[in-house]
């Protein structure tokens, strides 16, 4: 008797407001970080089984995901009306290996100011490997890969598709890989400074990633300026300094920033855009 | 008249709206608005730029009211097209449109130099300014000079959007269609357009990308989809600008090990083992003088208050800041290598990098970078000096072979680091050196191979070429060389060191009494005539160039060949009575007027003349009479009205054939550009190239990227031809006295005089058949009516007729205004007339786009308080101009800001005029006061004024009376003083 893959035959019901993946075809995962994350992954199972999970990771059957120090858990619609319950689990880092980890991040500030500035520095791969404790699945037990769904094949594209979602929120905070690990980012700062610093009072949470940079409301410091009187309504209450800016720094945008990555055009979109910024900077 | 408003709406659409009674150019969408504006007893206070004497005056405090007013309303496309259109309309425009204009020509600036990223706001593909370092400046000045007008689309002041939301929302979107509009509409585009469309935009990257050109800014994807992509491109685009914290990075060079310079070998310092260091910090982006160094951060111990706000985790925020940076420039990782980094240590390669690449880079991402005051400087770097050979300046006229810019000359080069002259040995040893930045005497140098071998192919470079070459130093720019010393021998070295000038004598002709500044400017003055170069004489205002012009005209006269004299209208008269004072020997004939001679009666007048005078105005329209005369000598005055090239009077004076050019002004050429070129392409045709040309090579470097090079190498061209003394150099000034007062004599324009000969026309026949206090009444409004005239048609008229270009002292007073701005100056303006107090505010605030105050007696006391604060405020930008009533503003209040006071009209009792020029000159006055009283020619301010100036008799009863004893004079007297002399009139 043939086995349906789905454990039920017919098509995954449509899902609003789920989770999309970003990349619209091709491969998932922009950094080095996520890629060996789903590497890792590929090595434990069976790559074509996985990569039938980015259908569904980018059709946004995954409704929700949560990222627990040890355990991702993972609620993915199917066919059925039910949503199926996925979990992602490995072990946590032994407290004991964090601490001499933390101390580690603490002894260099390289590992805090990638990781806050959102990169996860190479180092940090060999850092967990030496203390036996690696920061992706090595062997097969590593991981305990489950769903509710009634499919037999392991894994199946319920549990690959929370992963590939995974590996994208690892591409935009790598503080959620070290939580899963164990640690999340307050705690893990928090001890980091503790040991830079010593004891420390209670301090108020690292804040997370800025909003938007560009635009005009980014640049503006906040002022208190607002007041105005009746008197002076139709005129400026400072005069316009002589000399508007031009000079500096004219470096253009596109230096500043990192290539795009795929999903948003790669090299097509930059060299697109480079053809406009040539068209503005030089009109002639 | 109508005075145009402007807002942004809530919708980000430009609104503009009209204040007074007129037709209206626009042609935006019509629509109404609820809009909050002052008003007294629920009529509205009308804008400062809105004059109307016919309007009963509106006293007492202002309140808020929201008023509908009809507006014009544009989308952000239109509304960037009309925003930098509109200057060149000739509308009056209110402070808060002006602003906006400033915005979009800010967005378009924005634009051009590619500051500017794809970005994603709500479903719409956007285009965003990046805003760091002096942009983000501007934009937060942008901010705080929004006049309320811009925001008052309210009901209520507490529902007014702020000044930073509106400047964010009308920047990024004028940013946003200034991107579009620059961009073609080629096929190109809808190639892309129609391939996402067909696509039915399954993508929505596809679609995003299809929306960044064109009008139609909706993404064609789901919501969240499109959402989701903001998030994505925002992640991308996360270090494009850094937040209103940021890392600092300031490079510091060695310290100077010891050398002893008498030892040859120690010139160049090549074993300079102590490392460079970048010394780390954060920094407030909105106040770069907030810094917090690396060891007081890592010593915080939680959240503190730093930098002008409270830092929650100021360790977590440096790093991060310290991360970003590290993706731009990757060798900052060694610092990071420390648990604490406050310093990152570099050899000389790497600072050389860091100066060269990562510093540009991360200063454009928005973070602070501080680097030596060396770096940069052409000194900094190998040099080339230029050395000639030309003959000895000649006793009479220039030859053309051997003077002027077709000269040749022979010339040799050397090279220089520093001020170091290099010897052979010392190039030998550079050869060596590895290194990219040395040390040699002990300053630091950038040595670049290249540049050290085509130093060394110059120095084989041995010859001759023309002197022009020789300014334009062509042979170094192409091997990229800075020169940093052109000497020369001969006539060539006296005109590079104009010091060296031997003093031109002074005919006896010349009845004035030069200052040694101003003899040493006609020296020199003389001295170029003689090589037969342009002269640009750009002294100070204030510092007497008239006169300096007048003393060369004296000095060379017949047979020389006549002067022509060119000046704007309102400085014709002025010229006359100058000449008349200090060389009235001159014959000076005038063209000017309507009667002026022509053909061949025009050519008789010249022939028989030393200097003719004439305005710009004609200079264009009589080009061909003018073209026709040999001049020997063209004189351009207030040559900023020849500052637009391309203007027509600017074509046509440089068309003229003379002998000998002299420009003269008063405002700094040398920092406008576009000005200098048109200025010095009367004054010297050819030394600065083509326009184009002059563009490429000096404007653009220099305004666009700071080239100092390019900067040097302007200066050096026109150094030679450019005469400015300032009044503040006392090295060179040291004779100014402290205050001084000039009689500024204005001439009245063709309408003026007609109202004029009307108002005495009719007061002589009444004044006739009157007398007792009929007859005093009569000759008291008669003398306020003449004065009122003389101020201005409309202060007579009271009919709220526009004010531009009717009154030749309103002209004057522009003229001396712009220079006095240009200064960065402060001036006290007195009137008698309260009502043209306020006109003089509304008319100059439009003019000038500045704020202008007006005390008048309606202030009240705390308003006036106020008033004082602000204009004397020394740190912050402030109003720069105050128009006082002479009863109001006469006495009391210390007004020192001020260095100019200008007594618009006379009052006649020099003791109340004294008094109120005191406001500025008293304790408390760091610098000599100018001080500027109006009178127009031939008129009674003019009589009056020469009989107080002769002590004639009369001036006896005159003084400490003001204007009653007029009321005793005959009838004939009166006649004779009323009387409007007929050739004082220019139109």
């Amino acid at each position: 008797m043939r086995r349906f893959e789905d454990g039920f035959p017919g098509k995954p019901i449509k899902v609003e407001g789920g989770i999309k993946a970003r990349s619209a075809r091709g491969r998932i995962g922009d950094t080095w970080w996520s890629q060996r994350f789903l590497g890792s992954l590929e090595a434990l199972a069976d790559k074509g089984r996985l990569q039938r999970g980015r259908t569904y990771a980018r059709a946004g059957q995954v409704r929700s995901l949560a990222i627990e120090p040890g355990v991702v858990t993972a609620s993915v619609q199917g066919s059925r009306p039910d949503p199926y319950a996925v979990s992602l689990a490995f072990a946590p880092v032994p407290v004991a290996v964090w601490d001499r980890i933390v101390h580690h991040l603490a002894s260099r500030a390289r590992y805090a100011a990638h990781l806050l500035a959102g990169d996860v520095p190479h180092e940090l791969i060999e850092l967990f490997a030496a203390e036996g404790s690696p920061l992706f699945p090595v062997r097969p037990t590593d991981l305990q890969l489950e769903c509710s769904c009634p499919d037999w094949g392991w894994p199946c594209k319920h549990v690959a598709a929370a992963c590939y979602l995974l590996a994208e929120a690892f591409d935009d905070d790598p503080f959620t890989l070290l939580k899963w690990r164990g640690l999340d980012r307050d705690s893990l700062m928090g001890r980091v400074r503790e040991l830079r610093d010593g004891p420390t009072g209670p301090t108020a949470p690292v804040a997370a990633d800025t909003g938007p940079v560009v635009g005009t409301a980014a640049a503006l410091a906040p002022s208190s300026a607002g007041a105005a009187d009746a008197t002076q309504w139709f005129v400026s209450p400072v005069p316009l300094p002589d000399t508007p800016p031009g000079g500096g720094s004219d470096v253009v945008v596109l230096r500043q920033l990192p290539p795009p990555p795929g999903h948003l055009g790669g090299d097509d979109l930059a060299a697109d855009l480079g053809a406009i910024y040539r068209r503005l900077t030089d009109p002639t | 008249m109508i005075v145009w408003h402007g807002l942004w709406t809530a919708h980000d659409r430009l609104a503009v709206w009209g204040e007074g009674a007129g037709s209206a150019p626009f042609t935006g969408t019509p629509t109404s608005l609820t809009i909050l504006l002052p008003t007294v007893g629920g009529r509205r206070r009308p804008s400062p730029e809105l004059f109307d004497p016919s309007a009963p005056a509106i006293s007492g405090d202002a309140v808020l009211t929201p008023v509908h007013v009809d507006a014009y309303a544009y989308d952000a496309d239109e509304a960037f097209t009309l925003l930098r259109q509109l200057p060149a309309m000739g509308l009056v425009l209110g402070a808060s449109l002006r602003h906006l204009v400033a915005i979009a020509a800010f967005a378009d600036d924005v634009t051009v130099r590619g500051r500017v990223v794809p970005s994603i706001a709500g479903t719409h593909a956007v285009w965003r300014p990046v805003l760091t370092g002096a942009d983000r400046r501007w934009a937060q000045a942008l901010v705080h000079a929004l006049p309320p007008v811009a925001r008052a689309e309210a009901a209520r002041m507490e529902e007014m959007p702020s000044p930073e939301d509106v400047v964010s929302r009308c920047l990024d979107a004028l940013v946003d269609a200034g991107v579009r509009t620059r961009l073609p509409r080629g096929p190109a585009r809808t190639a892309v357009r129609s391939s996402a469309r067909s696509k039915r935009s399954t993508d929505p990257v596809a679609a995003w990308r299809a929306a960044l050109t064109g009008t139609d800014r909706e993404i064609a994807a789901g919501p969240s989809e499109v959402e989701q992509l903001a998030r994505e491109v925002a992640h991308w685009q996360r270090d494009a600008a850094a937040g209103p914290i940021r890392a600092l990075f300031r490079l510091v060079e060695p310290p100077p090990p010891p050398i002893d310079f008498s030892d040859p070998a120690a010139v160049v310092d090549t074993h300079a083992d102590e490392p460079w260091k970048v010394e780390l910090s954060l920094q407030s982006a909105d106040e770069p003088s907030l810094v917090v160094p690396a060891d007081q951060i890592w010593r915080a111990r939680s959240g503190f208050k730093a930098l002008q706000r409270h830092l929650d985790a100021p360790q977590e925020t440096f790093l991060a800041e310290l991360g970003r940076a590290a993706r731009l420039w990757p060798d900052l990782d060694q610092a990071l290598g420390e648990a604490k980094p406050a310093v990152l240590e570099l050899d000389a390669a790497g600072a050389h990098a860091f100066l060269r690449e990562a510093a540009p880079l991360l200063a454009g991402a928005g973070f602070g970078v501080l680097l030596p005051s060396w770096w940069g400087r052409p000194t900094a770097r190998l040099g080339a000096k230029l050395t000639a050979k030309s003959p000895t300046a000649p006793a009479t006229v220039a030859n053309a072979k051997t003077l002027g810019f077709d000269a040749i000359v022979d010339y040799e080069w050397q090279l220089a680091l520093g001020d170091h002259t290099l010897t052979a040995a010392d190039l030998r040893r550079l050869a060596k050196v590895k290194a990219p930045l040395v040390r040699v005497r002990g300053q630091w140098v950038e040595l670049d191979p290249k540049h050290l071998a085509a130093g060394l192919a110059l120095m084989a470079d041995k010859g001759q070429m023309t002197v022009l070459e020789l300014l334009q130093g062509a042979a170094a720019a192409d091997a990229d060389l800075p020169i940093v010393e052109v000497r020369a021998t001969g006539w060539l070295g006296d005109l590079l060191a104009c010091e060296r000038i031997d003093p031109a004598p002074i005919s006896p002709g010349f009845t004035g009494t030069l200052r040694p500044y101003q003899h040493r400017g006609v020296s020199w003055l003389t001295f170029l005539e003689r090589l037969g170069l342009g002269a640009v004489l750009a002294d100070d205002m204030g510092l007497g160039k008239t006169v300096q012009i007048l003393c060369i005209i004296q000095n060379r006269t017949t047979p020389d060949g006549p002067t022509l004299l060119v000046c704007p209208m309102s400085l014709v008269g002025n010229w006359q009575r100058e000449a008349a004072k200090f060389a009235p020997a001159l014959r000076v004939h005038v063209h000017h007027g309507a009667e002026r001679a022509q053909g061949k009666k025009f050519a008789e007048a010249v022939a028989a003349a030393d200097l003719v005078v004439t305005t710009y105005a004609l200079a264009a329209r009589d080009a061909a009479a003018l073209r026709k005369i040999e001049w020997h000598r063209i004189v351009v005055d207030e040559a900023q009205a020849i500052k637009n090239a391309a203007t027509r009077q600017a074509v046509a004076v440089r068309s003229l054939p003379a002998r000998h050019r002299v420009a003269v002004t008063g405002t700094p050429v040398e920092n406008r550009l576009a000005d200098l070129w048109s200025i010095m392409e009367f004054a010297n045709p050819g030394l600065l190239g083509p326009a184009s040309e002059f563009k490429r090579a000096y404007a653009e470097p220099i305004q666009r990227h700071g080239d100092e090079q390019a900067a040097q190498r302007l200066k050096r061209l026109t150094g030679p031809f450019v005469l400015r003394r300032l009044k503040t150099d006392k090295t060179i000034i040291s004779d100014l006295p402290e205050k001084l007062e000039m009689e500024i004599v204005c001439n009245l324009t063709a309408e003026q005089a007609t109202l004029y000969q009307a108002v005495v026309d009719e007061a002589l026949a009444a004044i006739e058949g009157s007398d007792g206090i009929e007859r005093k009444g009569l000759v008291l409004a008669t003398m306020t009516k003449l004065k009122q005239v003389c101020n201005h048609p409309a202060q007579l008229l009271r009919d709220g007729s526009r004010l531009e270009g009717r009154s030749g002292k309103l002209a004057r007073l522009e003229e001396i205004v712009e220079e006095i701005l240009a200064a960065e100056e402060k001036a006290l303006l007195f009137t008698q007339y309260a009502e043209f107090g306020g006109a003089l505010q509304g008319y100059l605030t439009a003019r000038f786009g500045r704020e202008v105050l007006y005390l008048h007696g309606g202030v009240s006391k705390p308003d006036r308080d106020a008033m004082v604060a602000r204009f004397q405020a020394v740190d912050v930008p402030g109003p720069a101009l105050f128009v006082l009533s002479l009863k109001a503003g006469g006495t009391g209040l210390t007004l020192t800001a001020a260095n100019h006071v200008i007594h618009v009209d006379r009052w006649w009792n020099p003791a109340v005029e004294d008094q109120a020029t005191d406001r500025a000159f008293r304790i408390g006055q760091k610098r000599a006061v100018q001080v500027r009283k109006f009178v127009c020619a031939g008129t009674i301010e003019e009589k009056i004024s020469a009989m107080i100036a002769d002590k004639r008799d009369l001036a006896a009863r005159i003084v400490g009376t003001g204007e009653g004893w007029i009321t005793e004079l005959s009838t004939a007297e009166l006649r004779e003083l009323f009387t409007l002399q007929r050739s004082a009139v220019v139109e």
